[in-house]
């Protein structure tokens, strides 16, 4: 049986890794005033997005689970940080819909890592078993 | 910066090294996986599972024809099969 691939799924974590490269130099308005207390906060939630990216766009392009079982997490609460910091800034309900958003995206991969995890414990049964 | 303000930034602080912290865990969960010989590549360790249950279906098929014939050969030799009416596990849950 052929499986189908997905380059889109590496593509997606391409952009995402390029997004926290950009937000190094220019971090989105809402994470900046959300982390601003604490230096360098910021540059160290565009770093989680650029390794989370980095690696997930690595192992959804070459085929291998280790990559977005590693990635994912980082991305998880990158997102969630996100999403935070827009339904705490206080600027309407716009902001309110993004943080919404960003917090949904966060979930979802979630879920994604919840299946890749699965993969990586079944791929670890099999090899104990010797079923191969 | 007031105190709505630092629960935020604490928030921040906490899922950023939840972030970090899992990042490196299962680093050396996946890492320690694939010590153990298991499959690296997703499509081949799902193509592995789709494979055991093939044949596990069939394996459980033979079975059933062969027990059938067993029955059979019982009862055509006048032998009381023991246990009479067994239970698979899946059925006793």
């Amino acid at each position: 049986m052929k499986l189908p691939r997905r380059p889109a799924r590496a593509a997606a974590f391409v952009l995402m890794a390029a997004g926290g490269a950009a937000a190094m130099i220019w971090p989105p308005p809402a994470v900046q005033t959300a982390t601003s207390p604490v230096y360098a906060l910021a540059q160290a939630w565009a770093a989680l997005l650029v390794i989370g990216g980095v690696w997930s766009a690595i192992g959804a392009a070459t085929d291998r689970w280790l990559g977005e079982y590693v990635g994912l997490w980082p991305l998880i609460t990158v997102f969630a940080v996100y999403g935070l910091a827009a339904l705490t800034s206080g600027r309407g309900l716009v902001a309110l819909a993004g943080g919404f958003v960003l917090t949904a995206v966060a979930g979802i991969l979630f879920a994604r890592w919840q299946d890749v995890a699965l993969i990586r414990r079944e791929a670890g049964r099999e090899a104990r078993t010797g079923d191969r | 910066m007031n105190r709505a303000g630092d629960a935020v930034v604490a928030v921040i602080i906490a899922l950023l090294s939840v972030g970090g912290a899992a990042f490196i865990r299962n680093l050396f969960a996946g890492w320690k996986t694939l010590r153990t010989g298991a499959q690296a590549r997703e499509r081949k360790a799902i193509a592995d599972l789709i494979q055991r249950r093939e044949d596990a279906e069939a394996d459980r098929d033979f079975w059933r024809r062969i027990a059938g014939r067993y029955a059979y050969q019982l009862e055509r030799a006048n032998i009381e099969p023991n246990p009479a009416n067994p239970t698979p596990p899946s059925e006793l849950s």
